[in-house]
């Protein structure tokens, strides 16, 4: 506690005094009570490490959900000088673009508890999910170049999806600069069968019902209507393609930190200049594995929608299947920021945190700038998911993030050592929650007593300014990977 | 099947391996062992498949983990898990290994955790009396 400063109810400092090498402060969200959590693994010793980074400006920044990573925290937001400062991929880590996506129907809770074993069976069967799973579609190698640069729009140009669904993506699903010639062939061996795949781990889909509305106006701007109104929340990202990316790039920055004689406390936060032939070459591969995602995404709410109108036996658009918005939560921008009044370019690099452009920004589409870009943050299986929107002051504060999640309270081996799976399952359907899953074992690991309460991170966020909370959403139905 | 070889600690967002060897190649062994037991739920694999791996690396703690993200890799692009390791030659920048082992059918085997990369984090090989130690943080 003692490396802390209170600033206010909300904010914590790490000043530079604290360890030498230090470029920038640290700044922790939090409230008093989330401190004792956090204090207790390394987190803050990973903030700490980031503020390292050349060319870092304003904090070294942890939203509340932070936790112990590798390299950065998880929960990090650091943002460097394009013209002098660094890129690392340990800022974007190996799931590169692991990001939500949130769809909204005109279905009541009513309409869809009796028929949730079915839906979740469909689901199921429609979506590869688990450990090593691979996609449904096999790809010629000249398709997955393209894949790689037009991201979710080339699965809405083939049919999955429409432009509606990338009207309501964080950067329309595809970010520019993607350069497949900086994916290697061993990226492309792993992600090629893993196109269109769910995945494991915390990876889902969640059938849910809106619980609260917080901002009417903003609520019926996104399509959310009333209380019991049916959503579905996907959370997947850019599979072994992704991984690889990661694993190659750090490989080479490993090298690059010696040859720019850059000098780090932790070998996972591996560098090079942005403006570097090395960092211009990874935000290229990054990129790919970004749009990679975006597309898988797209795809998995094809086969959602489907799944959807063969159970109900009405169209998509009679269900009223609309995408609500999605956004990536690991990734690395170049983005404009006001610093000391100027416009700078900035790498914008966000490790468990969500991009929060507030009204207005000229990046947002069209029928988002009023409102803001939608900020999705899911809780656990158990609990409840909230939707915000992003703030001027999150622009001011934070680059425009916030936080991405519950964050992890138990680690994964005291979960498993502390709950089974089955009774896990168990207790959710006392309370009405059903899940479908391959890993029943692996149940214990997301359970609701593994992740802190997510309506306290929210709280934080809220009050600190860096999201404004617009609706909340509970559980019914999940499918984990 | 935890042993002598490696043990799994606590790390809040992943899984930490702490592994133990005599000598370099022993730590590497013991590495690779932790990982397949990670992967899969059962990771017995029969003695049918030979692969040659050679890799450098800038220094031993590097090129600990670079070998472990090449067996990642060669698991889940080709399903080839190992129980034998020759070193034909290693030094703290440099391995030559012959590895033993089988060409796995992915689907139709129980795997256990789906492991994204062996990190760099925390990762230094150290002697503690006569023995190596190393800690590895594996993103999963």
């Amino acid at each position: 506690m003692t490396m802390l400063r209170k600033i206010d109810d909300y904010r914590w400092q790490i000043p530079v005094s604290h360890r030498a090498g230090m470029r920038v402060p640290g700044l922790i969200y939090a409230s008093e009570s989330m401190l004792e959590s956090i204090l207790e693994d390394q987190a803050l010793e990973q903030v700490v490490n980031v503020s390292f980074l050349p060319g870092i400006v304003g904090y070294s920044l942890a939203m509340p959900d932070i936790h112990w990573g590798y390299g950065f925290p998880i929960g990090g937001v650091a943002a460097t000088r394009v013209s002098d400062g660094v890129i690392s991929p340990g800022g974007v880590g190996y799931d590169i673009n692991c990001g939500v996506r949130l769809l909204r129907t005109d279905l009541m809770t009513a309409d869809v508890v009796p028929r949730m074993g079915l839906l979740l069976e469909r689901l199921y069967r429609n979506v590869p999910s688990g450990v090593g799973s691979e996609g449904r579609m096999r790809l010629p190698k000249q398709e997955i170049s393209r894949l790689l640069v037009e991201g979710a729009r080339w699965a809405v140009e083939h049919g999955f999806g429409t432009s509606d669904d990338l009207d309501a993506t964080e950067d329309g699903g595809r970010m520019e600069g993607a350069d497949p010639s900086a994916v290697s062939e061993r990226a492309l061996t792993r992600g090629l069968p893993q196109a269109g795949s769910l995945g494991s781990g915390n990876h889902f889909i969640e059938i849910q019902a809106v619980a609260d509305i917080y901002d009417e106006p903003v609520a019926t701007a996104l399509g959310i209507y009333q209380e019991g109104q049916v959503l579905v929340l996907i959370h997947t990202g850019s599979r072994g393609l992704g991984h690889q990316v990661c694993t190659d790039y750090l490989r080479m920055m490993e090298r690059a930190v010696t040859r720019y004689d850059i000098s780090l406390p932790d070998r996972q936060l591996a560098c090079a200049p942005v403006e570097s032939p090395e960092g211009r070459q990874y935000l290229s591969a990054m990129r790919c594995a970004a749009n990679y995602a975006w597309c898988n995404r797209q795809h998995i709410t094809h086969w959602v929608r489907e799944a959807f109108a063969e159970v109900f036996g009405r169209s998509q658009a009679r269900l009223g299947l609309q995408q609500v918005y999605d956004v990536a939560h690991n990734i690395a921008k170049i983005e404009e920021h006001t610093i000391d009044g100027r416009p700078v370019a900035l790498c914008v690099h966000r490790k468990g945190a969500t991009r929060a452009f507030p009204p207005g920004h000229q990046s947002l589409s069209v029928r988002h700038r009023a409102i803001g870009q939608p900020v999705l943050i899911p809780g656990d299986m158990g609990r409840y998911s909230y939707i915000g929107v992003g703030t001027a002051r999150a622009m001011r504060d934070t680059f425009g993030s916030t936080c991405h999640g519950a964050g992890r309270l138990l680690s994964r081996t005291a979960a498993r050592k502390m709950l089974r799976g089955d009774d896990v399952a168990a207790a959710l359907l006392d309370r009405a929650i059903v899940v479908r899953t391959g890993d029943v074992p692996a149940l214990a690991e997301e359970a609701s007593q593994a992740y802190k309460d997510v309506a306290d991170i929210i709280e934080v966020v809220q009050g600190a300014g860096i999201c404004r909370k617009v609706a909340r959403a509970v559980p019914l139905g999940v499918i984990k990977g | 099947m935890e042993s002598e070889a490696f043990e799994f600690v606590a790390h809040t967002a992943d899984v930490a391996a702490l592994v133990r060897g005599r000598t370099m190649a022993e730590l590497l062994g013991s590495a690779a062992d932790a990982l397949y037991s990670l992967v899969m739920a059962v990771p017995e694999v029969a003695a049918t498949h030979r692969r040659s791996i050679s890799i450098e690396s800038i220094d031993s703690d590097t090129l600990l983990v670079d070998w472990l993200n090449e067996l990642i890799y060669l698991f889940y692009a080709e399903g080839l898990a190992f129980s034998e390791f020759r070193f034909d030659e290693l030094d703290d920048t440099r391995l030559q290994a012959e590895c033993i082992g089988e060409q796995l059918d992915l689907s139709q085997r129980r795997m256990n955790r789906e492991v994204k990369a062996a990190t760099y984090h925390m990762a230094h090989v150290s002697r503690v009396g006569e023995r190596l130690v190393a800690r590895i943080v594996f993103d999963i």
